[in-house]
């Protein structure tokens, strides 16, 4: 018994033992796990813990194929410590140790960054002259990968001192196709022009957050990185451009702006049954790697952003809003002499001096006579003309909205004088910008019908959300079917019979088109250039595209001459792009003459 | 428990005598002390042996796993910097695959754009339209492919022609090198001609 009772004892003892311990254990535990764990893990995190930024790329911008347009590139900034910078020696392959001077070093790190050493080593007295305990200066920013890896190759052969750091850029692979348009970014990366700036929403990320332990001299641990706030991508920008095509046509009427001396030329081509522009060429271009390489007015798109007096190409509307309103038809007749003196007392005349000519309506769309428009012209009351051209969209800014787009000037019809009644018929006393006559032109096309023209697909985010698309427009009749349909066959002349039909005949096509010179005024003083223009749309049974051509003030051919070539090459290689079969019908074949 | 057991089945009990049997199979246990301290050390440098074993696992693991962290943010730095490079040789890919790039090329082998498409109609073999060989001879002379400036590529040298470079000025961007030209009268005096 006396045993026993010890081993109790003992037994009890330890029980006791072991229940204090773990109750110690216990109240510690409740008291930093539940108590004060909140405080503890903040003191914690402060001391060992650092925050990093995790970049969230810009979105690209593509073509309707998904070409890229815009894209986003990692690239580095390198920084060096001023006050390090000193001589060091190196170990070469055969065993040998050589000294490296300072400037030696610098000119190792110019030859990879394309700097001389003079101005490294200015950077680095400069730094050390406003500091000389500095240890930050940049000594160049935004180098590529290969420049950022040939650094690293240095700085393990022992100039420890230079610091790359990942930064991010924008590249555009494409260079200066659709470079007006696209736009171009700021050193920030935020957009500064053209869809760089209005759809920099959609295109902007958000930067992410990781958190990580680091180490007593700020390195982080390994394995403890991890990310408190995802970052989110921006999205990406597609738009109804074809890259390839934008490429032909700003090659196109760069070559003819070169050729002609002209100050500038757009192309536009649009999908006549969607409104979806499938090209913008503009010359001069920007090309939005390299923006300091283009004069500042012409960091722009001329197609949204520089009105004109578009001149003969208005025609086709003031035809069209006549046979719509049943006040003519393509053999309403009408003598046409050089000069028209109406009796309101304004003055009408012709291009070039003519002899009396009886004209149809197709033969005044053929010839481009402004006395026939002119006499026309007069059967609408100006209100209802005026409403036929607000509802082309005309004095409009596109659906599109592009950011610093321009709006036509098209005065009401009540503030019209005697000469702009007569001259608003054949485009002289109203501008428009290049979209608005795309659009115009995109009507007629559509057999009366016109539709928001399109220049963005939309914006896609990488979880698969879709934003930016265009709403749906309704479709707005403006002319009638056959109004519209009976336009295109009389532009048809032009190309088979006007004065440039050797230019622009495509054989086995039906294209519809009308020349436009339209006269500019600066200053009050007549200019001796021109606007040079060209707009159509084909086949013309049945139109499928819709091409504008603008040149201004070319100086060889200075008139409607200069667009007529570049409006027939574009016209064949939007036929060859996409394929579309030769016209099986034969042309209206208006008679012009009577 | 142990020490529950043992009181329940005390062990120092003796067991009761049995009458009339010649053979004892059963003697109580010797008291040998030395048999006693055996197992005792034995169990000891079990233990600390144990104990050593396990702080010497735990470090090697501990050696392994912060090796393996160390190999592992390695290799997230080479995944990072291959990504980075990757990144990079997508960049010249398009860069290269640019119209402009293609265009530069084709135009140092003497290549043109090709003319009017012509079309064979299968239903009566007629043409429609007028085959011809590509000219030249443009009514809108071509000019050269840095019309279309791209600065990504004006270094690259061509493909086809590997001497020259895409844009053998390198001035960026072409537009700038045509400035408002003096008018030139080789075509003639430029005279208005407006329709």
């Amino acid at each position: 018994m006396k045993h026993s009772l010890s081993t109790r004892r003992r037994v009890a003892a330890a029980i006791v033992c072991v229940i204090a311990i773990v109750g110690v254990f216990v109240v510690r535990l409740v008291d930093i796990q539940v108590v004060r764990a909140s405080a503890l893990v903040d003191d914690s995190l402060t001391k060992t813990s650092s925050e990093g930024t995790i970049y969230a790329p810009r979105g690209s911008i593509v073509d309707t194929n998904g070409t890229k347009l815009a894209g986003s590139v990692t690239l580095f900034d390198v920084t060096i410590s001023p006050k390090d910078v000193d001589e060091f020696s190196r170990t070469g392959e055969d065993g040998n140790k050589t000294t490296v001077t300072v400037e030696q070093a610098m000119a190792e790190i110019g030859a990879v960054t394309g700097q001389s050493k003079e101005e490294l080593l200015a950077i680095v007295d400069g730094a050390l002259a406003a500091d000389p305990s500095s240890n930050f200066a940049y000594l160049i920013k935004g180098v590529e990968y290969d420049t950022y890896q040939a650094l690293l190759e240095l700085k393990k052969q022992g100039i420890w001192w230079i610091y790359p750091k990942q930064t991010s850029g924008r590249t555009y692979p494409n260079g200066a196709i659709a470079g007006g348009v696209i736009g171009y970014v700021g050193s920030d990366n935020a957009g500064l022009g053209g869809l760089e700036l209005s759809e920099n929403s959609c295109l902007t990320g958000t930067n992410g957050q990781e958190a990580y332990q680091r180490s007593k001299d700020g390195v982080a641990l390994p394995g403890t990185t991890t990310i408190t706030k995802e970052p989110e991508p921006g999205g990406e920008l597609k738009l109804t451009l074809d890259a390839d095509l934008n490429w032909y046509m700003q090659q196109l009427v760069a070559s003819q702006v070169e050729a002609q001396g002209a100050a500038w030329g757009t192309i536009t081509v649009t999908e006549a049954k969607t409104g979806k522009i499938r090209a913008i060429a503009e010359a001069p271009s920007l090309d939005p790697n390299n923006i300091t390489a283009t004069a500042s007015d012409d960091r722009r798109s001329y197609v949204f952003q520089n009105r004109f007096e578009p001149g003969s190409v208005f025609k086709p509307l003031t035809a069209a809003s006549l046979i719509d309103a049943g006040l003519a038809t393509p053999a309403s007749q009408v003598i046409a002499d050089y000069r028209y003196k109406p009796s309101n007392g304004a003055s009408i005349k012709d291009a070039l001096p003519h002899e009396r000519q009886q004209l149809t309506l197709a033969g005044v769309l053929q010839t481009s006579s402004n006395t026939g428009t002119s006499q026309l012209g007069e059967k609408l009351s100006p209100e209802k003309r005026y409403n036929y051209l607000d509802a082309f969209g005309i004095g409009h800014k596109s659906s599109i909205d592009f950011p610093g787009e321009q709006q036509g000037t098209l005065h009401p019809w009540q503030e019209w004088d005697n000469q702009t009644y007569y001259t608003t018929m054949f485009g002289q006393g109203v501008d428009v910008t290049g979209i608005e006559l795309a659009g115009a032109y995109q009507a007629l096309a559509n057999l009366g019908e016109k539709l928001p023209l399109q220049l963005i697909e939309g914006c896609t985010y990488p979880d698969g959300t879709v934003t930016d698309v265009p709403a749906e427009g309704k479709p707005q009749r403006v002319v009638s079917e056959e109004a519209a349909l009976q336009t295109l066959g009389m532009m048809e002349t032009v190309v088979t019979e006007g004065f440039w039909s050797e230019e622009l005949e495509i054989p086995g096509y039906r294209v519809a088109a009308k020349s436009g010179t339209g006269e500019q005024i600066i200053g009050g003083i007549l200019q001796d250039t021109f606007y040079s223009s060209m707009a159509g749309a084909f086949p013309a049974d049945d139109p499928e595209y819709v091409v504008t051509v603008t040149l201004k003030d070319p100086l060889y051919k200075r008139s409607s001459a200069a667009a007529a070539p570049v409006f027939k090459e574009a016209v064949l290689q939007v036929i060859k792009k996409y394929g579309i079969p030769p016209s099986t019908t034969p042309g209206a074949d208006y008679p012009g003459f009577y | 428990m142990s020490a529950n057991l043992a009181t329940s089945f005390p062990l120092s009990t003796p067991a009761a005598p049995r009458r009339n049997t010649p053979e004892r199979p059963l003697r109580a246990v010797p008291a040998s002390t030395a048999r006693r301290a055996r197992p005792k050390i034995a169990y000891a440098v079990g233990a600390v042996a144990g104990i050593l074993a396990i702080v010497v696992t735990q470090l090697l693991l501990s050696v392994g796993l912060s090796h393996g962290a160390y190999e592992m943010s390695a290799l997230t730095q080479q995944q990072t910097q291959l990504t980075w490079e990757k990144q990079a040789v997508t960049d010249n890919l398009l860069e290269v695959s640019s119209p402009q790039f293609i265009a530069a090329n084709a135009q140092a082998l003497g290549m043109v754009i090709s003319g009017t498409p012509a079309y064979l109609r299968l239903s009566d073999g007629g043409i429609v339209g007028v085959p011809a060989a590509g000219t030249a001879d443009s009514s809108v002379p071509v000019g050269a492919s840095t019309l279309v400036a791209n600065s990504l590529i004006a270094d690259l040298p061509l493909v086809t022609v590997p001497e020259q470079t895409v844009d053998p000025a390198n001035s960026g961007v072409a537009d700038a090198a045509a400035p408002a030209a003096p008018i030139s009268l080789d075509n003639g005096i430029p005279s208005p001609q407006t329709h």
